[in-house]
């Protein structure tokens, strides 16, 4: 099976031209051939019916070539033109008269005719007082038929030719040269009572079967016909061949101008890679329906692109957010090795590994829960969830760190009782209170609320802090996100907070969002289903 | 030898900072781009020491803005360690490269290298008349014999011996050998000096006077 467009294409459409050129070039030949023929053929069926005709004059049994005696004289004369010998080989010129009485009554000449219309030579005038042998040597075509023009005479290859046989398949009269082959060989069910055409070898026949079941045959060669309709032939089909190779070149090329659009598309495709996700398609040059097509695919490679490129970014944030530490305590044990170091000295550095050591723990368990929640896998141990209790118990636990800021938490919680994962839940819960906490401003202000709303449980948490700017608003549940690194740095986070919660919230079926204002604060809300 | 160290991890910071102080090297620190710009750009540092991903500005922009004007070694110490990232940096001008985490020997020998090229130095061991000064093992030989200096005073000797030759003035050596906390009192280049000719010889340090020192 083909499975290129352009070669199917091709294929059905080249299919589709050789049934019409086919179908025209055969109906062009059959026409010209049978006007070429029609001819022929009607002046073959008129010579049968002419012999037919002249056959009914006598009776077909008394009429023996091979007989010298002489027939009884026939009753009526007939001033008919005399035969034309040229053809005849057999028969004395002037025999004896032919009885009338067999045969000629029997199929009188009203007998069944052929079709009168194109039949010219007229019904012969009634044998009288003519001898058999005279009758036999009339028997021959007439002068229209046998030469139609005087040309046609010399030629050879348009001569006609005759032969008449008996019931019994004895030959009665041929006319010289005789035609090729005898009467068996033809058969006897290539006959009829009507005219029938047939050709034999190169030699168009008519044959029928005249009074008292004696066979006409006429014929003529048509090898000259026949070459020309054989060249007319060649030349049709030369010419189908023509127009086919100009239409087949033709569709080729246009199935290639249909085509090129869908291989510049694959080829801009192909181009991108991971490693180059900029190309784009030209949509400019593309027709309309590709066009749609290119701009889908443009809006992949976009995707994909903002996708590759957010990956990157995450694991390069990922890598530096893991290779800090890493160096901080790799550097540190290296200094400490190289020289002697007082007691003092190895507990400083130990101490420092140790922080850095736990940035790193606090950093690949964030990491993993984003794994987790990513592939779908956070595997959330859910049960009925206080989250009023929940949360009272989250501020009693950042209540001195509040302290060391001089930020106060005003809490209003309503009991509300969720399905969740407690730990995961107060996860998020700790998240939103230490943020809140981290970029208050000195003696600000906490404010945590819990209400139920339409089957959902909201939380909101307040701060009086800084607000996040209007540009980073977008950005700030991106992992490795922060609006101010430096100080972020100090205070121990490592960019991945928001994103976790998010995450979480997310596996229980919830949404998180907030609102900020610059100087003036933030109020993060999350809204959970209680079931 | 005075560096510079523009990393905003503080503990690493420190660490760094700590381990280039015991090498006998004078380091300043700085937290942030803006701040390491600003003194990367005051004073003529022998090398520096940049992180990448810093807040504020970062660490592209501040070398970006340093080559316009100072042609100071730098080392891009981060953690990317991405190949393009590596072809950026030392194409945007930075004169080395060493990806986090890092061996402090490591950094150690790249810096000496920098430095050394800096002053137009191939070879770790500079000769000056019959004293001999190893930067490798930052020892002193004086017709074959090791001669004990104090830190400062190997310190003095080396900036003198990369700048053979050249006058180093008093402003350069406060520059190049004391750090941003070092209570320097004007006099205690003189100090060290004087010690430097008790140990090495009088005509080994020439005073130009009211300009500075050279080594002939």
């Amino acid at each position: 099976m083909i499975k290129s467009i352009r070669g199917r294409l091709q294929a059905w459409y080249a299919l589709v031209l050789l049934t019409v050129v086919g179908t025209f070039a055969g109906v062009l030949f059959v026409q010209v051939r049978q006007a070429r023929f029609q001819d022929i053929d009607r002046q073959l069926q008129a010579g049968v019916m002419y012999l037919d005709v002249n056959l009914r004059r006598f009776p077909v049994s008394e009429l023996d070539p091979s007989r010298t005696d002489p027939g009884p004289p026939l009753r009526d004369k007939n001033d008919g033109p005399p035969p034309r010998d040229k053809h005849f080989d057999k028969g004395p010129k002037n025999g004896p008269p032919l009885d009338k009485r067999d045969g000629f009554d029997k199929g009188g000449p009203d007998r069944k005719r052929p079709d009168d219309k194109d039949w010219h030579p007229g019904p012969p005038p009634p044998p009288k007082g003519k001898s058999r042998e005279q009758l036999l040597a009339e028997l021959v075509l007439p002068k229209e038929i046998a030469a139609p023009d005087d040309d046609e005479i010399a030629s050879a290859d348009a001569r006609h030719y005759f032969a008449v046989w008996r019931a019994d398949g004895t030959l009665l009269k041929a006319s010289h040269p005789p035609p090729e082959g005898s009467f068996s060989e033809r058969g006897l069910a290539a006959f009829s009572d009507r005219p029938r055409l047939a050709d034999h070898g190169d030699q168009r026949e008519a044959v029928m079967i005249g009074p008292e079941g004696s066979r006409i045959l006429v014929g003529r060669p048509i090898a000259r016909e026949l070459a020309e309709v054989n060249a007319y032939a060649w030349q049709v089909a030369g010419a189908g061949v023509i127009v086919l190779g100009i239409g087949l070149l033709g569709g080729w090329l246009i199935s290639g101008r249909i085509v090129r659009p869908i291989a510049m598309i694959s080829a801009t495709a192909s181009a991108i890679s991971a490693n180059n996700l900029s190309g784009r398609i030209d949509t400019e040059n593309v027709d309309s329906e590709l066009a749609k097509l290119a701009a889908v695919l443009n809006d992949m490679f976009e995707r994909l692109q903002s996708e590759f490129e957010r990956q990157a970014r995450f694991t390069a944030d990922a890598s530096h957010e893991l290779r800090t530490p890493l160096a901080v305590i790799h550097s540190h044990a290296q200094l400490a090795l190289s020289r002697a170091r007082t007691a003092e000295e190895y507990r400083a550095t130990i101490e420092n590994c140790l922080l850095a050591s736990t940035r790193m723990v606090s950093l690949v368990d964030g990491l993993m829960t984003l794994a987790r929640a990513d592939a779908d896998k956070l595997q959330l141990s859910r049960k009925p969830v206080e989250l009023g209790q929940l949360i009272a118990d989250n501020i009693a636990m950042l209540e001195p760190v509040a302290e060391t800021k001089k930020v106060t938490i005003t809490a209003d919680l309503a009991p509300v009782t969720i399905q969740g994962d407690g730990q995961r839940l107060a996860q998020v819960i700790t998240n939103l209170l230490t943020n809140a906490i981290r970029y208050n401003r000195t003696t600000g202000q906490v404010f945590v609320k819990l209400r139920a709303e339409d089957k959902d449980a909201v939380i909101e948490v307040s701060d009086t802090g800084c607000g996040i700017p209007d540009e980073n608003q977008e950005q700030i549940f991106e992992r490795f996100f922060r609006v101010d690194k430096a100080r972020n740095r100090q205070s121990g986070g490592h960019g991945l907070g928001l994103a976790i919660c998010k995450s979480i919230i997310a596996a229980h079926g919830g949404t998180v969002g907030f609102k900020s204002r610059w100087n003036e604060g933030t109020t993060f809300w999350v809204r959970l289903p209680c079931n | 030898m005075r560096l510079l160290v523009i990393e905003d991890e503080p503990a690493l910071r420190r660490v760094i900072a700590q381990a280039l102080r015991e090498e006998s090297y004078a380091v300043d620190e700085a937290g942030d781009g803006e701040d390491g710009l600003y003194k990367a750009k005051s004073w003529d540092y022998d090398a520096i020491v940049l992180d990448l991903m810093l807040p504020g500005m970062s660490g592209w922009l501040v070398l970006e803005k340093l080559r316009a004007t100072k042609k100071t070694p730098v080392l891009i110490l981060t953690a990317r360690d991405a190949l393009s990232d590596r072809i950026r940096g030392l194409d945007d001008g930075a004169d080395d490269y060493l990806v986090k985490p890092f061996d402090l020997p490591e950094l150690f020998a790249r810096l000496r290298a920098l430095i050394r090229r800096a002053a137009g130095q191939a070879s770790p061991t500079i000769k000056v008349g019959e004293v001999e000064i190893d930067t490798l093992s930052r020892t002193v030989w004086r017709l074959g014999e090791s001669i004990a200096l104090t830190a400062r005073e190997y310190a003095l000797v080396e900036l003198l011996a990369f700048n053979q030759g050249r006058l180093v003035t008093r402003t350069q050596i406060y520059e190049h050998i004391f750090d941003e906390n070092d209570d320097s009192l004007s006099n205690l280049v003189e100090v060290h000096v004087s010690n430097i000719r008790k140990k090495l010889g009088k005509d080994f340090i020439t005073t130009r006077r009211g300009l500075g020192y050279t080594l002939e």
